[in-house]
């Protein structure tokens, strides 16, 4: 029997493989789940949100319970870090949902205009703060110190032969304003005064490129997560996300690349008339990473040769479907994809993706 | 001076422009219905261009807003969500437990602006809220959103409970993880996959298509 170190190193090279576009041994399979875990492991959402440390334990817990597959996406719960990515209240399962409910963004018009003329004359770091602390009641210091703990978190999973897929999260400067304007001020925005937002997402972006690279150097992290999740082809109008979107994932991802590590596109929604961009970067440095919203075999014609592709079992199926269905799905993929895939569901697996559905997808990586 | 073309200014989305024609219209005496029709032929615009691929979704947002700042200059007669002219009515919500509501606004103003009266439920809407708005706006059409899978049993308790309250409406489901496997799921009479969708089928359900 394999140590939990041989396990990672195995899982490890077989991710790192199926990244560089060479041919692993077999398909990798990576989990992008948190709140299936509690479900899983019978932990209700608020409790399994009441700490980073205590969704690690549940999500470790059920990682061990499903047995043979590569890695989880993340080593902990991502709902609690909603307020710093989309700049947006998120309603908290035991706080102001019901003890097992799923968290949600309630998005509602948290910056004015008068902040954008903050951010301009301030820069980003001090008008985020007091956004997330004053306006969204996050508590920035305590979730820092949560933060802090992240490379034990990883460790815990490590010691127990998972890789944890992209440690280290960037987040595309548009989610800030689209969330805290919300979206329908924000498009309005775009119309209204394009040169003053163009000229606030240039502040955010070069703050928010500088971090990273201090995080990667601090890290040495070989994968980053980037979610343009409001940025999808499909919402915008081409010039528009040419220069309010694309021109930013350019700059991020360019950055990312330059620094060593390979950026992990996590791609909600529908890009499909907008793949060919991402044809600019180096082959093996980017993972497309698609929810089935995007034509998965579109995406493999025009990137196919350039990155790996990760995806893309979808949340309905995860819930409504079957065993056999999922299976089907996964195998036909496994064998259409070929080298440069890696197993995953689309976005995350629901709460009630029904257990036997992921375990189907672990059965068709491993062809156990 | 030319008549300001306001179905066109509106499809390009020129708001000073359809603002001033609004204006110079009012100023001559014009009928404040007939200025709205004007201003919902160019919504009627933005819908083809955007069912043709040439407008998405951040033009719909952007041409609702003009429109209802438009409408907001017409007189007290009309109401700026133009219920004066309405082709039929539509129960709208985001199902209980799910608290979304961007795509739900959207369909709202939308419907809104094709001619619609939309009672919008809100978010978190319960079964009772549907069926009671279903018993007194007897609409042609009822939608209901969600964004999560957990939803998907609710919405289906919801669906069942309106059309034992009235049998003869439509029932359409839209959001972000909602396909036909999920509509068929919940027993809705269509999925739509965006705001125009359900303006195509709210005109059919109210014999205007």
């Amino acid at each position: 029997m394999k140590s939990a170190q041989e396990l990672l190193k195995e899982r490890t090279d077989r991710v790192l493989t199926a990244v560089a576009m060479e041919k692993p041994d077999r398909t990798p399979m990576v989990l992008m789940a948190d709140a299936f875990c509690a479900k899983h492991m019978g932990v209700k959402l608020s409790e399994f949100t009441s700490s980073l440390k205590a969704s690690n334990k549940v999500m470790l817990d059920s990682a061990k319970a499903l047995g043979d597959f590569d890695g989880m996406n993340a080593a902990f719960a991502a709902g609690p870090l909603f307020p710093l990515i989309f700049l947006t209240k998120v309603k908290m399962p035991g706080c102001e949902l019901p003890d097992d409910a799923l968290w949600q963004l309630d998005e509602k018009e948290v910056m004015t205009h008068e902040d954008y003329d903050a951010i301009l004359s301030k820069g980003w770091g001090p008008v985020m703060a007091e956004i997330v602390t004053n306006r969204l009641g996050v508590d920035l210091g305590a979730l820092m110190g949560e933060l802090s703990e992240t490379p034990q978190m990883v460790k815990n999973f490590n010691d127990a032969g998972y890789m944890i897929y992209s440690p280290l999260v960037s987040i595309t400067v548009n989610e800030y304003l689209s969330g805290g304007r919300s979206m329908t001020k924000f498009v309005r925005d775009l119309y209204k005064m394009p040169d003053k937002v163009e000229a606030v997402l240039d502040v955010i972006q070069e703050s928010q490129i500088a971090m990273i690279r201090q995080q990667i150097r601090a890290t040495n992290s070989k994968m980053v997560f980037m979610s343009p999740a409001r940025g999808a082809s499909e919402f915008w109008a081409p010039k528009l996300w040419e220069r309010f979107v694309w021109k930013y994932i350019k700059g991020q991802a360019d950055a990312i690349i330059e620094e060593g590590a390979v950026v992990n596109f996590h791609i909600d929604a529908n890009w499909e008339r907008d793949l060919e961009y991402f044809t600019c970067f180096p082959k093996a440095k980017a993972v497309f990473e698609t929810d089935g919203a995007t034509d998965i075999y579109k995406i493999k014609e025009v990137l196919g040769n350039r990155m790996c592709i990760k995806g893309d079992v979808g949340a309905t199926l995860l819930t409504l479907g079957n065993p056999d269905d999922v299976y089907s799905y996964c195998t036909k993929l496994i064998k259409d994809m070929g080298p440069g895939f890696i197993l995953s569901c689309g976005c995350s697996a629901p709460p009630n993706a029904k257990l036997e559905n992921i375990k189907a997808m672990i059965s068709a990586a491993t062809g156990k | 001076m030319a008549k300001i073309d306001l179905a066109k200014a509106l499809a390009e989305l020129d708001e000073d422009l359809v603002v001033a024609g609004v204006k110079d219209q009012l100023a001559a005496g014009a009928p404040t219905v007939e200025i709205l029709i004007q201003l919902q032929q160019g919504m009627e615009k933005v819908g083809k261009m955007f069912e043709a691929g040439e407008y998405y979704l951040s033009e719909l947002i952007m041409s609702a807003d003009v429109f209802s700042t438009a409408a907001s200059l017409l007189s007290s007669s009309l109401t700026a969500d133009c219920e004066t002219k309405t082709f039929g009515t539509m129960v709208l919500g985001t199902v209980k437990d799910d608290i979304h509501d961007i795509g739900k606004n959207i369909v709202a103003t939308i419907m809104n602006c094709n001619g619609f009266k939309v009672i919008d439920l809100g978010v978190d809407a319960p079964i009772s809220a549907f069926v009671d708005a279903v018993k007194v706006n007897k609409p042609q059409v009822v939608g209901m959103c969600c964004l999560l899978t957990t939803a998907f049993d609710t919405m289906k308790e919801t669906v069942a409970a309106v059309r034992a309250a009235d049998p003869s409406v439509k029932v359409l489901v839209g959001g972000g993880p909602v396909n036909e496997d999920v509509c068929k799921y919940v027993g809705a009479d269509g999925y739509c996959k965006n705001a125009y969708d359900a303006v195509a089928v709210a005109k059919k359900a109210a014999g205007l298509a």
